[in-house]
């Protein structure tokens, strides 16, 4: 067996007292795609940001590097043939594709000459090839779905180790947690690829079934403590979820409830925006409806359209009867509410308390006796916090430092309180862990069985095919096929989404 | 392979307290450095009268920082603030010569304020111009019709009424001192126990997710500036009666200070939220400061140096603070 390119020993890392790993062990070997999974908060990032030397890690730990002992923090792990996709991609928005992917590495050019666009979109065009995805590289960061964007910030990494010589590494923070299936298939390939030429990858992800896919060993985190180490070959999903978890995953998928009530609540006729044409479809009282496709064939754009007040709603909205002019404002008048799929930039302020991000539209409630009660305030918090069961559950803690399930439970929660009649959903578990994802999905299941319309807008097939009753597939920015209760699987919406006619799906036309 | 993990607890456990002094080092070197002065000038400095004219020299920034701080905690900049209050001041001088009774100048010139502001949210908020750049336009044509309308010349005819109104003193201190004060303490209400104060934060921290959860983000960006804007003209109005003359020029000599003293309060008392508490703070240790300095004969140059000195150190250590928490 041959040494392995990355050692790390003894890594334990304290925040404010806490310590969140404990003496980690992690080695992996040359050619090996090694999987690190475990629940958000489980040490994860903390892990990765010590081996990208973000983060110094606790007296005591040690690191080697091709054989070689490396002082830590680690400064230049790209010089070591170590490079970090980082689960927050750390693009420039308002740069190219290009661009973003260069910035690390320097551009091509000659001295003193400016840099060479041409010669750089080509190079970005031929790794954006060998991941199997074509990407203008003259296009902004800005305007790409979440989707896009992970595949540039991974094209930077590859950029940055140059040829797959031997010997380098490159850690995947989350990589897939924003692509759909199908693309991230294509991703999975190409680490594959880049392993069999000798590269090493340490693939962190939520998603069980392709870390056991794809990786050759595993490692489980838990509270801070890698728990085990096994051969994916050997190993199967329900022990994965065990190791991760502490205990049993259960019936991961909560219970559908049949029968939707057959009224009618959300209506949406002749929407246009963009790509979006002419897009009509309804939900009925207590309706689960996933919308779902590949990326960017619309439906990301929906939710943001009727609820969402940045551009002019072209088309007909209502809920119950009453009109939505596509301002935030009418759609809460109308009982809509929007949980967003970017949650830190369109959902919560940074700089505040957990407190203080939940209960912002309930001030009103809060505001007694000319003030606003701090004991109020932080009860109503930390009894919404407990319901959704929030991790930690420290409402006066910066909202910054909980993890993204849990930044997700708390923006779930503050939409839920104020009793939606419409709930719109956009990627609701993007990035979040097995176990929040659990928690989540369920309390969506109990807002539709109280009688809340749900419409969900995921590019998670597997998830839409186990929440909801029914499911609309967007093809080119209209729905191209409509599978009902009864019909929804996710073999149905994978090849329907492809454009594949299935049978037993129906045909075109919304409901 | 690590040791056992410890029972199955989920979540990590409840995180320590960050260290308590960080919000309280800038409240702390002004205690620190009025004693110091003390001590170094017990005759000059340490006496009741030069306590009293440190805090009423800075009567007109303490209106111009609350006046600034309103927008700022929107994410908004307004550095029209100067150019107003000069403009304010110069009409109702002009008003004054024209001889338009005391109740009318007054009115027409606070007037100019709110009219500025909603100038300057009309191009910030409904054009979608950048507030730094529309507001240093507006500002910068403010200060050109303040010298047409003096004929660039400084403008003394300030009702006397108005003089005496705003030089009269309670308990040792003038009215523009009390105004600034009575100001600051609704604002401080404002900011810390109404839901306003808090959407204006929430609104300036991330204003896409202000407008998902349905705050009238645009209602609350225009008025903000509509009240820099007028609290600005009512700082013009007791300016001109502070001074009995207002120079068309003087507007950039009252720009600098209250925007430095609104990003220096940022690190006081609530870290890296603009607060009125900490603005005061950052106000009279600049005040403190340069007057201890001087006495101890520096010559003019230490006010700028000590300005910028002390933002520069204090936005520095509020960064490192932070990091120290987070790495």
């Amino acid at each position: 067996m041959t040494s392995p390119v990355v050692v790390l020993k003894n890594a334990s890392k304290t925040f404010d007292g806490v310590t969140v790993l404990h003496g980690v062990d992690l080695s992996i070997l040359p050619g090996e795609i090694h999987g690190l999974v475990g629940e958000n908060g489980s040490g994860k990032s903390t892990l990765v940001k010590i081996l990208g030397g973000v983060h110094t890690p606790d007296r005591g730990a040690q690191m080697w590097l091709r054989n070689q002992p490396v002082a830590l923090p680690l400064r230049n792990p790209q010089l070591h043939g170590l490079a970090i996709v980082h689960q927050d991609l750390a693009l420039v928005e308002s740069m190219s594709v290009a661009d973003n992917a260069g910035i690390s590495t320097g551009f091509e050019r000659g001295l003193a000459a400016p840099i060479d666009r041409r010669r750089e979109d080509r190079i970005v065009r031929a790794l954006a090839e060998k991941v199997g995805i074509s990407l203008d590289p003259e296009r902004l960061v800005g305007e790409l779905s979440p989707a896009e964007r992970s595949v540039v910030a991974l094209l930077r990494a590859l950029r940055q180790l140059g040829e797959g010589s031997r010997g380098n590494v490159i850690v995947l923070d989350e990589p897939t947690a924003a692509l759909p299936r199908g693309e991230s298939m294509r991703l999975l390939d190409l680490l594959r690829r880049m392993a069999r030429n000798g590269t090493a990858v340490l693939y962190v992800s939520h998603r069980m079934h392709e870390v056991l896919n794809v990786c050759d060993r595993i490692s489980v985190l838990r509270s801070g403590y890698l728990v085990a180490t096994r051969d994916a070959a050997q190993s199967n999903e329900p022990e994965i979820a065990h190791l991760m978890l502490g205990y049993e995953l259960g019936e991961f998928y909560p219970e559908k409830h049949a029968g939707a009530n057959p009224a009618v609540r959300l209506e949406v006729r002749g929407l246009t925006h963009g790509a979006i044409s002419d897009l009509s479809f309804s939900a009925h009282v207590g309706e689960i409806v996933g919308i779902t496709g590949l990326a960017g064939m619309g439906q990301d754009d929906i939710p943001y359209l009727i609820a969402g007040g940045r551009i002019r709603l072209n088309g007909e909205v209502r809920v119950d009867g009453i009109k939505v002019d596509g301002s935030a404002g009418s759609a809460k008048r109308a009982g809509i509410e929007l949980v967003p799929g970017n949650r830190q930039r369109d959902a919560l302020w940074l700089g505040g308390t957990a407190a203080e991000n939940l209960t912002l539209p309930h001030l009103g409630e809060l505001w007694r006796g000319l003030r606003i009660g701090a004991r109020r305030e932080r009860e109503f918090a930390e009894s919404e916090m407990r319901r959704y069961a929030v991790r930690p559950l420290a409402p006066s803690l910066a909202i910054a430092k909980f993890s993204g399930g849990n930044q997700q439970k708390i923006v779930l929660a503050r939409a839920l309180r104020q009793n939606p009649r419409v709930l719109l959903l956009h990627e609701p578990t993007q990035g979040v862990d097995a176990g929040a994802k659990k928690e989540i999905l369920s309390v969506v299941r109990g807002a539709a069985d109280a009688g809340a319309t749900v419409a969900v807008f995921s590019s998670d097939s597997e998830e839409v095919a186990q929440l909801c009753h029914r499911v609309l597939i967007m093809r080119y920015g209209t729905i191209s096929a409509t599978l009902k209760q009864g019909e929804v699987s996710e073999e149905r919406i994978l090849s329907l989404s492809q454009g594949a006619p299935v049978g037993g799906a129906r045909g075109a036309g919304a409901s | 392979m690590a040791d056992q993990p410890p029972a199955l607890s989920p979540g990590p456990a409840a995180p320590a307290k960050l260290p308590a002094a960080g919000p309280w080092a800038v409240p702390l070197l002004l205690v620190v450095l009025f004693i110091a002065f003390s001590i170094a000038a017990p005759r000059t400095f340490a006496s009741l009268a030069n306590v009293r004219v440190m805090i009423g020299g800075q009567a007109t920034i303490v209106l111009l920082a609350l006046a600034v701080i309103v927008p700022l905690r929107a994410g908004d900049f307004d550095l029209s603030i100067s150019a107003v209050m000069i403009l304010s001041g110069i009409t109702l001088g002009v008003l004054t010569a024209h001889n338009y009774p005391l109740a009318a100048a007054c009115l027409l010139a606070a007037l100019i304020g709110p009219a500025a502001g909603a100038i300057n949210g009309l191009l910030v908020v409904k054009f979608g111009i950048d507030s730094f750049i529309a507001t240093l336009g507006t500002m910068t044509i403010l200060g050109g019709l303040a010298g047409l309308i003096s004929g660039n010349a400084l403008i003394v005819s300030i009702p006397a009424k108005l003089t005496g109104f705003a030089t009269c003193r309670f308990l040792g201190f003038g009215t523009p001192v009390w105004a600034g004060w009575i100001v600051a303490l609704a604002l401080w209400y404002i900011f810390e126990w109404t839901p306003c104060g808090r959407y204006l934060l929430f609104i300036g921290g991330n204003r896409a997710a202000a407008q998902l959860v349905g705050l009238r983000v645009n209602a609350y960006r225009q008025g903000a500036l509509i009240f820099s804007g007028a609290l600005s003209s009512v700082a013009g109005l007791l300016y001109a009666g502070l001074l009995g003359a207002v120079s068309p020029s003087a507007g950039s000599a009252y720009l600098l200070q209250p925007i430095t003293a609104a990003f220096l309060g940022a690190s006081a008392i609530k870290l890296g939220r603009f607060n009125i508490a900490g603005t005061l703070v950052a106000i009279y240790l600049l005040a403190v400061g340069i007057t201890g300095l001087q006495l101890l004969g520096f010559q003019d140059w230490i006010a700028n140096v000590f300005n910028g000195a002390c933002l520069i150190g204090a936005v520095g250590f509020t960064i490192l603070f932070r990091r120290a928490a987070s790495k």
